[in-house]
């Protein structure tokens, strides 16, 4: 027992000289085309959808349960749950690089992969627009396509930036209430630092609840305090529950939201992914929320 | 030998259900406690098997049973209680060696505890059982599956620690009549070879049959206590019971069944 | 001539079988999975008795970092809640009672989630101190905290009553889920993220660094339980009959609780929670070789070492390259199973 302890100690140890070596050459070796790498896991679905983007798919040969867009990505073999790999499972396809959205795991899972020596690359996610163009520039890089991400990154950056300059030209911005789920009568709701107050900025809007982090449920009171012009829902998420539902959930009636019967659907992975379509999902949402008036911004 | 008990008060809350008992069974023979319901019968019994928070003194072979352990105790004596539930599906033989593994010498050999798990099967009429289900007998064959358990924790009457005891909680109040009679006999041979036996009854002809000693308890005192034929009047069964009772008349239809008949004739089979 | 209805012979036959069985189900074990590996081979160069010419690292890796420990570590927790379930069961009198129900499982989780979420502010001395053991020990202590709890509730005078036990527990484990939820609330996004690690955790995390941080604990439960064997066999006739055949109940409590507690915190710890096999092992061997707990006890362990390993199995390699989630294959071959044992033997454990 301790002495196969104490072997994978030392392996483990050797691994990890190994991995920082790797990382270190890997920045230099850029230009040894031959060598880079070409059987690749993607993990994070906007990773899946930026390596898409920059036309990068044919290295990819599996993906997580997340990557959905484009459809051709889900011809890919999945690994399963992003925060649920199974380090057996990812090394079976016999990768040479792991290209990971931060937030993967389990850890165990990371630490067993770079262990076999598979280079395991973390693209940093964030809630602002900021983070996708960092998104688009690391996923280039590690691909190495630097000048194909920075055109990409520039590209999707000025997208995004005509998307924030109409956002910053409304005055009279709309309240916007995102709901994760509305399970048993119970509304689970986006506070700040989620990509759904994110993308509702990014939209013209402003995000209805405030006062808390992350994904919350938040009592009915508190629903018709925030008092939403707009219920922001995603079409094919965990919640099979129909807009009409929504609508006649008590504490929603008595929004101006519930009133108006103003509640949007959108692809959950459209509008919470933060990949290349971030801009054009927040155009289709501000055009959703500025309907009734003259076009916003432009 | 002796069990005994001296100034026994036991309370459950601010009840008091024994006031100050005195109480003495003697080895080599069959002690009942005999009373109507709720006079604590069932109470003297488990205070006697050390089951109760008690004060007063209760001696086992001279022992204060406040100072014995429980593996000492039960090398001493063994329980049948009113009745006894099974959480599993054990069958009859795997009951009865329960038992054995009690005792506090367990046989080592194989071959010798099974022999005691048949003789005490054959000793309470149930030979031919050891296979069948607990769950699946009746009330009184499921009696006496406790009974030969009992026995074989104290196999022997007597033995270098002096005699052992049969505590045993209405022992044929589920039992037909054959059946009543037969336990009441083996109660009585293992007082008979110097094991002490202490009863609670209802039945009062048994009780006339085969106790050596009769104690009556009313509201938690004792009423009398002594060799049946002189506890049981009819003055002191009236006081206890609570309704007129005598012994010994025929009743005016003249139609009884009285198991004493077999003290005249040759053993039943 | 057997005695009739003794079914000890029948139980060591079982025992052996058993043993026998599980060695063979570790060594299946090593060999299947997503990725195609010469198990054989790399065991053997492991040995020295091969010079390992045409291995790739990566199959070393597979078999020595990745299966290797997930097989010891799924025997050791299919064990661990067998036997729990078992000593649970005889503790209880039920042949319903689970390890789930008195809120040590509960427990546990408090105890991970607590140190997810406080672990770095309120207690970071603690964690500091744990280092990467923090989770899986706090997890334990947790289980234990609350057996702990439950068993001074149900003790009076020094006597343990079982019903006070279960309903206490069914109330502490509210209580306990309470508090997780309200922790939940108060977690960060991150902390969340660590949450769901652990929660959605099964054999997967497996390494070398849990199977020795569990070993010690899940381990010395099991062998304290098989001294439980003549107390819980006693106790199946009730408390006062247990007593008046010599045994100690109170000394048989302690250590059964004790026993209980550290086996399933610890297996909650590694592995989230796994249902059914506490129920479904020793229902099955009841049927096979008896209650006596002389050899249930460790027919438990045996058999739920092999079930969990089978289901392991089925779990990662019906999806591959992905894994199930190994709770959903315990309870779905375990709760149509229990249902079967319920239906064809109705009379028998009934109560």
């Amino acid at each position: 027992m301790s002495a196969v302890v104490r072997l994978n100690r030392r392996q483990l140890i050797l691994s990890a000289v190994a991995i920082t070596a790797y990382v270190c050459t890997g920045w230099t070796a850029v230009a040894a085309r031959a060598e880079e790498p070409n059987r690749i896991v993607v993990i994070g679905g906007s990773l899946t959808e930026i390596v898409y983007a920059l036309g990068e798919e044919d290295r990819l040969i599996a993906r997580d349960s997340t990557s959905l867009f484009p459809d051709a990505a889900r011809e890919l073999p999945d690994v399963g749950y992003i925060r649920q790999l199974s380090p057996e499972g990812v090394l079976s396809v016999n990768p040479d690089m792991i290209l990971a959205l931060e937030g993967f795991g389990p850890p165990e899972a990371a630490s067993v992969i770079s262990q076999a020596g598979i280079p395991v690359i973390v693209i940093p996610d964030g809630y602002d627009s900021n983070s996708i163009i960092e998104k688009t520039r690391a996923t280039g890089k590690a691909l190495g396509r630097e000048q194909a991400g920075e055109a990409l990154a520039e590209k999707v950056g000025a997208d995004l930036m005509a998307a924030e300059t109409a956002a910053a030209g409304i005055a009279d911005k709309r309240k916007v209430l995102f709901l994760l789920s509305i399970e048993g009568g119970r509304l689970l709701a986006a506070g700040s630092e989620t990509h759904a107050a994110g993308i509702v900025a990014l939209a013209g809007g402003v995000n209805a609840m405030t006062g808390f982090s992350g994904y919350k449920e938040v009592s009915n009171e508190a629903v018709i305090e925030a008092a939403p012009d707009v219920i922001l829902r995603m079409r094919s998420g965990r919640d099979p529950s129909s807009d009409a539902e929504v609508l006649a959930h008590p504490a929603i009636a008595a929004t101006p939201a519930g009133k108006a019967g103003r509640v949007v659907g959108m692809d959950g992975l459209f509008i919470l992914g933060y990949g290349p379509r971030t801009a054009q999902a927040a155009r289709e949402l501000g055009q959703f929320l500025y309907s009734d008036v003259a076009a916003p911004g432009n | 030998m002796t069990v005994e008990a001296e100034n026994l008060t036991v309370r459950y809350g601010q009840h008091t259900i024994l006031h100050d008992i005195a109480f003495e069974a003697r080895a080599g023979c069959i002690s009942v406690i005999a009373g109507p319901n709720g006079s604590g019968k069932t109470t003297l019994l488990k205070a006697l098997c050390g089951d109760l928070p008690h004060s007063g003194t209760i001696r086992l072979n001279g022992h204060d049973i406040a100072k014995l352990k429980p593996h000492q105790m039960a090398a001493r004596r063994g329980v049948l209680a009113q009745e006894t539930t099974l959480s599993f599906p054990f069958t009859v033989a795997e009951v009865v060696r329960i038992g054995v593994s009690a005792k506090s010498d367990p046989p080592v050999s194989r071959t010798w505890s099974d022999r005691l798990v048949t003789q005490a099967l054959a000793a309470v009429d149930l030979a031919g059982f050891a296979g069948r289900f607990y769950q699946e007998l009746s009330g009184g064959e499921r009696q006496r599956v406790q009974l030969a358990r009992v026995l074989c924790q104290i196999w022997e009457p007597v033995d270098d620690g002096g005699p052992c005891w049969l505590f045993l909680d209405e022992p044929v109040s589920s039992l037909d009549i054959r059946h009543q009679i037969g336990v009441m006999e083996l109660a009585a041979d293992y007082a008979r070879r110097g094991g002490g036996v202490i009863a609670v009854m209802h039945d009062l002809n048994l009780t006339a049959m085969f106790a050596d000693q009769v104690t009556l308890l009313s509201s938690g005192k004792v009423v009398t206590s002594g060799a049946p034929e002189t506890v049981m009047s009819d003055a002191a069964l009236s006081e206890t019971f609570g309704c007129r009772l005598r012994v010994g008349v025929q009743p005016s239809n003249g139609l009884f069944v009285l198991p004493h008949s077999i003290m005249d004739h040759a053993a039943p089979t | 001539m057997p005695l009739q209805g003794d079914r000890s012979v029948r139980a060591r036959f079982a025992l052996a079988g058993l043993t026998v069985l599980l060695v063979l189900t570790m060594g299946f074990a090593l060999q299947v999975g997503a990725s195609d590996v010469p198990t054989l081979r790399v065991l053997m160069t492991w040995a020295g008795l091969d010079d390992g010419q045409g291995l790739k690292p990566v199959d070393m890796i597979v078999i020595m970092s990745i299966r290797l420990p997930r097989v010891i570590m799924g025997a050791m927790i299919g064990a661990a809640l067998a036997v729990s379930g078992a000593v649970m069961q005889g503790l209880f009198r039920n042949p319903l009672a689970d390890p789930g129900i008195v809120g040590v499982s509960a427990g546990a989780s408090l105890g991970a989630v607590a140190i997810i979420v406080l672990g770095g502010t309120v207690l970071a001395p603690y964690s500091q101190f744990a280092g990467v053991n923090a989770l899986p020990f706090a997890a334990f202590l947790g289980g234990l905290a609350s057996t702990y709890i439950l068993y001074s509730i149900a003790t009076r005078q020094r006597r343990t009553s079982v019903a006070t036990m279960l309903l206490a527990g069914i109330a502490l484990g509210a209580f306990a889920l309470a508090l997780t939820g309200l922790l939940i609330f108060v977690a960060d996004d991150l902390q969340l993220r660590q949450i769901s690690f652990w929660s959605l955790g099964s054999l997967a995390g497996a390494t070398w660094e849990k199977v020795v941080s569990i070993m010690p604990i899940i381990l010395p439960a099991l062998f304290v339980s098989a001294y439980l064997a003549r107390g819980l066999n006693a106790l199946a006739f009730g408390e006062a009959a247990a007593v008046h055949m010599g045994v100690s109940v109170q000394f048989v409590k302690n250590v059964a609780i004790f026993a209980i507690a550290a086996a399933t915190g610890a297996s909650v710890a590694v592995s989230g929670g796994i249902g059914f096999v506490g129920i479904i092992v020793p229902h099955a061997l009841r049927l096979l070789i008896g209650p006596d707990h002389r050899y249930l006890l460790p027919a438990a362990g045996l058999l739920g070492a092999i079930f969990l390993l089978l289901a392991d199995c089925i779990s990662r390699t019906i999806v591959p390259p992905a894994e199930l989630p190994i709770g959903i294959v315990t309870a779905a071959i375990g709760a149509p199973f229990f249902l079967w044992i319920l239906l064809r033997r109705r009379g028998i454990i009934d109560l």
